[in-house]
């Protein structure tokens, strides 16, 4: 008798409860639709010879399917050693969309919230310098484009750090700070002319 | 109004030869149980509550006097004095219009208690203990006892740690019901205010033969008011000021009953600005929690209960701006700084990064009593856990920041059935037997733009049984448990929708020998446990932005297996009390994420890899508690907590343990002064030593420091009403100090001095 009274207690608050609360679960097994992905994938680097920018190059840090799985593909920087100033000009892509999604230009307009830092390895410091040339409108270096000097013609292997860095959360100064969005490392091949 | 106390003496057999125990029946003149009253047993310093029945257990009492105080609502507190000789029953008749009897003598009774399934007695903090040292968070007030320490991200988040495991290795229970979370994250706290902690029970140990492999390292049950069925209204308002966060909080408790049905209402919500370390402002680290809770009893016939319970729980916790890091020259750069890189006025702003939890609740629970002397008991409980996590990090484009920018980075709910079921009844020769039932489906949706945890979903039935014997001096407990998981995974790979499936099986067990003297008592036992790999053990794959790693799961893992053994020992006398335990866990399989060795390259810069493997491992530790009088109105506590843990293969610290940890306590309490009833004031040490460097970590361990904690308080009596206050200061000197426990360690100083207000009016 206990538990008859029991039962007729407990089942239709069973069933309320199962029921109503049934349906305030989304199903694990069906796909839910993915948000944009926010990816850099790719850094392009094109460097061109200043006096008469005909020796034009793009060289690719390049990593399809985002951090983890296959590595990333990074080319090697070559300068000819026959021009002694290179303009260089960076770029970054989001190649994992389609069509590819630029974002050099939404950082330029953001400017005043990014930098560009180039930090060149010990062997290469003597012989190689890099000047940025564009600002923002402070009058604090953007560095999406830098002059590349050559200083002597004798072949050398080095490498070359690129990093943007973000300023969301800290003024922007002119030492790194912030987020770092792009911290990418190119080797660097400086070939005798 | 006063109070009028009749003490009926039940006086029988003895045949008790362990140390006695101390039953309190509380009833009202019409023989109606008072449940919720408050109890606490001075000078061992043990709180209990009376139970629905209006009963509470004290447990192996060593022979001597005691001072009992009962605080029921709506009566006012009482004290007495209680000479205890054997097993004893104390029936106190709680009726408004008359006076305390000063003393009493008690006479013995034998009381069938309820077995204890872990090795070492459960840790208990009493409410008075509670009230006095609610702090922020649930972890905050388990730091009180020994053995517990907590895994904290800035104030509002604090993971319980028990005995250095913690996450999917340790349960938190709320009343009868697991407290489902993403558990997983050292970023992801309970999902409960401690506002509405009335008492705590540590199950240390294990306790995977009673709950099963989420309880590996044991479990945390937050013990709410007991539900009454007092007819009229009942209540307390909790309001909390602290000033290193310029917090404030406000809880509000009422319950009533009305024939049959029982009912209880429990409101909290909190708010906090940013922190204040000694080395300044910590940014973005303010927050705001509030909670409901909606309980409702009715009694069925003479012998069945039913109680449901409604809870919600919703909170945004800001992440302290100056860890959020892009890649590891972020963190290597915040690390030279020595200083919190962001910095902004205070301000209670919430901004990116930070967390919204809510968490919904909802639980039927049938108690039923059988012939036979035999008692069942069905849980059933519904719970949702929704987090989001919003990431500092803007989208490049303005187009798509405007369209996207508000969704979080990761947005992930869980939701989880359970069904338990309990039959207790005499066991084989003596003692009393327990059958559990267990089944549970929890299932997993991630939506946000990072799925770090896949989809899932997973079923699980588990059976357990355990008994307690009695032969004279000695103690036995045995239990035995089997659980098998079906785990299906759905995850997104190559614009692809892939499938996995697992399936698991593994058993639970625990021996436990108990000898008892006089004033001695000596316990030694072992148990067994495993665990199935969570599905971010198997399945990470991402940049662990807090901690600048990039962690990869392993699919292929095997379920985690414990072997451990503990030996304690306790000493009794009626003004002392002390108790020590040994233990060692052996993992022939432990899971966890190690360092692979290697970096991993991103187009943000080179990560250390960190993969999920298992490996073996051994955890070994000391935990001694110490309390006594001094003088009739002066006690002294101690605890110290010890504990090593390694890599069986090359000896490597394991990350994450506490360091070991001394805390003292003198706490001094007066007579009543005029208005002043139970007046007291306390002073803690904690001494911390420094913690073992961990391989590959980016700094050193921070050193060992010492802490001065004080609090001082007492109740005024308003009528039938009373007004609980309380006065604690906390890092006392304000010294400047990082915790190993912390993840905030490398950017940041703990909080300074902080000054919290607590007040209690009860009616």
């Amino acid at each position: 008798m206990r538990f008859q009274k029991l039962n007729a207690g407990l089942l239709p608050a069973v069933v309320v409860f199962w029921g109503v609360l049934a349906g305030c679960e989304k199903n694990p097994a069906e796909a839910q639709p993915e948000n944009p992905q926010e990816l850099i994938t790719t850094v392009l680097v094109r460097v061109w010879d200043e006096p008469d920018s005909v020796h034009t190059h793009t060289f690719a840090f390049r990593d399809l399917d985002g951090p983890g799985g296959q590595p990333p593909l990074v080319d090697t920087l070559h300068f000819h050693g026959h021009a002694q100033s290179w303009r260089l000009s960076l770029e970054f892509l989001n190649e994992a969309k389609e069509p590819t999604d630029t974002l050099t230009a939404e950082i330029r307009r953001e400017a005043e919230a990014h930098q560009v830092f180039y930090e060149l390895s010990p062997e290469l410091q003597s012989s190689v310098r890099i000047e940025r040339l564009d600002r923002d409108r402070n009058g604090l270096p953007l560095g999406l484009q830098a002059r590349v000097t050559l200083q002597g013609y004798e072949e050398r292997h080095g490498s070359l750090r690129i990093r943007l860095f973000h300023y969301d959360a800290e003024p922007k100064t002119e030492q790194p700070g912030g987020e770092t969005d792009v911290d990418v490392t190119f080797p660097v091949h400086i070939m005798p002319d | 109004m006063g109070m009028h106390v009749l003490v009926v003496l039940c006086a029988g057999l003895s045949a008790a030869m362990a140390l006695p125990r101390l039953e309190v029946r509380l009833s009202d003149s019409a023989g109606t149980p008072i449940p919720g009253a408050r109890l606490l047993l001075e000078p061992l310093h043990q709180g209990a509550i009376t139970n629905r029945d209006g009963h509470a257990l004290f447990r192996e009492l060593p022979v001597g006097e005691y001072r009992l105080t009962v605080r029921a609502l709506g009566y006012g507190p009482a004290e007495y004095v209680v000479h205890l000789r054997r097993d004893t029953v104390l029936q106190l008749v709680l009726a408004p219009g008359a006076v305390a009897l000063p003393e009493v003598a008690v006479e013995g009774n034998r009381i069938s208690g309820e077995p204890t399934l872990s090795i070492s007695p459960p840790l208990f903090l009493a409410p008075r203990e509670v009230d006095v040292h609610r702090g922020q968070t649930l972890g905050e007030l388990l730091r009180q006892l020994p053995g517990l320490s907590t895994l904290s991200t800035g104030p509002a988040i604090a993971k319980p740690v028990l005995r250095g495991m913690t996450g999917e290795r340790l349960l938190v229970l709320t009343d009868k019901l697991p407290l489902y979370g993403q558990v997983w994250g050292a970023e992801h706290a309970p999902e409960l205010d401690p506002l509405v902690v009335e008492a705590l029970q540590v199950l240390r140990g294990t306790a995977a033969v009673e709950y099963g492999s989420d309880a590996l390292a044991g479990a945390i049950r937050v013990i709410p008011k007991p539900l009454s069925m007092q007819p009229g209204l009942r209540g307390e308002l909790r309001a909390e000021g602290i000033s290193v966060n310029r917090q404030g909080a406000l809880g509000l408790w009422l319950e009533g009953a009305r024939g049959k049905w029982g009912w209880q209402m429990v409101l909290s919500a909190r708010k906090a600005a940013d922190v204040e370390t000694p080395q300044g402002l910590l940014a973005n680290t303010a927050f705001d929690q509030y909670s409901a809770a909606l309980r409702l009893q009715h009694q069925l016939g003479v012998h069945t209960l039913l109680r449901g319970r409604l809870q919600l729980y919703d909170a945004r916790l800001g992440i302290f701006a100056g860890m959020h890091l892009g890649n590891l020259s972020d963190l290597e750069r915040a690390l030279r700084a020595g200083r919190p890189l962001v910095q902004r006025p205070r301000s209670y702003a919430i901004e990116p990064p930070y967390q919204r939890v809510r968490h919904r609740l909802l639980e039927l629970t049938a108690e039923q009593e059988l012939p036979s002397e035999r008692r069942w008991e069905l849980v059933m409980g519904w719970q949702q856990s929704w987090r989001q996590e919003y990431d500092a990090h803007r989208f490049w484009n303005d187009s798509l920041q405007a369209l996207f920018g508000a969704r979080p980075a990761y947005d992930v709910t869980l939701t989880t059935w359970s069904l338990r079921s309990e039959l207790e009844q005499p066991g084989l020769f003596s003692g009393r037997l327990h059958a559990v039932v267990d089944l549970r489906r929890q299932g997993n949706v991630s939506e946000g733009v990072q799925r770090f945890v896949p989809n899932f979903l997973s079923y699980l039935l588990g059976g357990a049984l355990w008994q307690e014997w009695f032969w004279g001096r000695w103690r036995a407990v045995v239990g035995l448990r089997g659980d098998g998981i079906w785990l299906s995974v759905w995850r997104s790979v190559a614009q692809s929708w892939r499938k996995s499936s697992y399936r698991w099986s593994g058993g639970a067990a625990m021996v436990s020998l108990q000898r008892k003297w006089l004033r001695w008592d000596a316990r030694a036992g072992i148990a067994t446990g495993w665990r199935p790999p969570t599905v971010v053990e198997l399945y990470a794959n991402g940049v662990h932005h807090g901690a600048a790693i990039f962690e990869v799961g392993d699919s292929t893992l095997p379920p985690e297996r414990l072997w451990m053994a503990e030996l304690g020992l306790s000493a009794h006398s009626s003004r002392w009390h002390g108790d020590a335990a040994a233990f060692l866990y052996w993992f022939p399989r432990f899971l966890g994420s190690f360092p692979a060795g290697e970096l991993i390259l991103t187009v943000r810069g080179a990560f250390p890899l960190f993969r999920y493997r298992a490996v073996p491992a051994v955890l070994t530790g000391v935990e001694a508690n110490l309390q006594g009088e001094l003088l009739p109105w002066l006690r002294l506590e101690g605890q110290a907590t010890v504990l090593r843990g390694w890599e069986a293969e090359d000896g490597t610290s394991l990350y994450g343990i506490p360091p070991a940890q001394l805390r003292l306590r003198v706490h001094a309490h007066g007579p009543s002064v005029s208005l002043l009833h139970l007046p007291f004031a306390e002073l803690t040490m904690t001494a911390v030593a420094p913690a073992a460097t961990a391989p590959h970590d980016y700094a050193p361990a921070p050193p060992g420091y010492l802490l001065w904690d004080a609090a001082l308080g007492g109740t005024i009596p308003l009528g039938v009403t009373e007004l609980m206050l309380v006065l604690e200061a906390q890092n006392l000197f304000n010294r400047a100090y990082h915790s190993a426990m912390s993840r905030l360690r490398y950017f940041a100083a703990e909080p300074g001095r902080s000054i919290s207000v607590r007040l209690s009016w009860r009616w």
